[in-house]
């Protein structure tokens, strides 16, 4: 009688377990096939600048949970969209390694150079071309960075955060950027000061606005 | 023949006609994969883009100023929780870019029938 209670128990036990594993492994297939790609994508970006690989590796991020919700989404069980992932970003590798051998042949400042401060000029003058996108910019005619003390501050936080979230605050699309934007690169640098515009043109037909600017400015 | 260096790849047309037509619906701004997803129900290709492919492609676009990108803002991300999005939108050099791509094709596949496939389907 005993045997067979424990038989009946062990059976049981070695079913709960069969099944707990199961659930656990399944639910681990896709952080580790993600992991495996976040890995890769590491490997791949290793040695590139700070900026570009901080880049590619958020990309990725947001790329692998924007992938998993569209196939939770879709009802996929999770072995498949682990090897969706896994997949995925395989048939990539080749371009992932000739993107990295084109960026590495981009002229890149030595990186002593990189970790010292940039240097703002306390006093400049100088040029910004700006694009607009149809539907997406104030009237090129008022451009609304320069309307107020907001405005100033924007102003000023564009020219040195370009790219950055200002831009998508201010909704300005710069194609064309200063010379001494250029310069600066796309680094955070906080600025004091004022600018102010010295000349104004505005192409409707290209929809370019080009302004002249005298920058007064002190490194916070 | 070989390729000029400032040609678009037919990945690349692909990727900015699909973005104009985004943009003429609308949605003006997208991210790594909806772009991945709209050039799988447009050209009606069996899988996603590669990642590697994707991105390689969106980084060539950026830097000649054919497409802009900025991150989306943390705030908007944390409160759909999710990770932030690199939102890209298709400049006006692209979309001129975009036509005179086209008007070469044009031009090259005269007396063919029907645009030949993308080569990285």
């Amino acid at each position: 009688m005993i045997e067979i209670v424990h038989s009946v128990i062990m059976t049981i036990i070695v079913r709960l377990v069969i099944r707990i594993a199961t659930l656990v492994t399944s639910a681990a297939v896709i952080p580790t096939a993600e992991r495996i790609v976040m890995a890769g994508t590491r490997l791949c970006t290793w040695g590139l600048g700070a900026d570009v690989r901080e880049r590619r590796l958020r990309e990725m991020q947001s790329e692998l949970f924007e992938q998993r919700q569209a196939d939770f989404a879709a009802g996929l069980p999770n072995e498949q969209i682990a090897k969706h992932i896994l997949a995925r970003w395989m048939r990539g590798i080749l371009d992932e390694l000739s993107w990295r051998w084109e960026v590495r042949r981009l002229p890149q400042l030595p990186l002593e150079e990189k970790s010292k401060p940039p240097i703002v000029p306390p006093v400049a003058d100088f040029q910004v071309d700006a694009q607009f996108i149809p539907g997406q910019y104030p009237p090129a005619t008022v451009p609304a960075l320069l309307i107020d003390d907001g405005g100033h501050s924007r102003m000023m936080g564009w020219v040195a955060r370009r790219r950055y979230e200002e831009e998508q605050r201010s909704r300005w699309m710069a194609a064309v950027a200063a010379q001494r934007m250029a310069a600066w690169g796309d680094e955070v640098i906080p600025v004091a000061g004022s600018i102010t515009p010295t000349a104004m043109k505005t192409d409707v037909t290209s929809r370019t606005l080009r302004l002249g600017l005298h920058s007064q400015m002190n490194r916070r | 023949m070989r390729r000029r260096a400032d040609q678009l790849i037919a990945l690349e047309v692909d990727i900015l006609e699909t973005a104009l037509k985004l943009q003429r619906r609308g949605k003006a701004e997208f991210h790594g994969y909806a772009i991945a997803q709209s050039l799988q129900d447009e050209t009606g290709a069996r899988e996603l883009l590669g990642h590697g492919t994707l991105y390689k492609a969106l980084d060539r676009l950026e830097r000649r100023g054919f497409l802009t990108s900025y991150w989306e803002n943390e705030a908007t991300a944390a409160a759909e929780d999710r990770p932030p999005r690199r939102l890209y939108t298709i400049t006006a050099a692209g979309q001129r870019a975009l036509a005179e791509a086209v008007a070469e094709e044009r031009q090259t596949t005269r007396g063919r029938v029907g645009r030949p496939a993308p080569a990285w389907r």
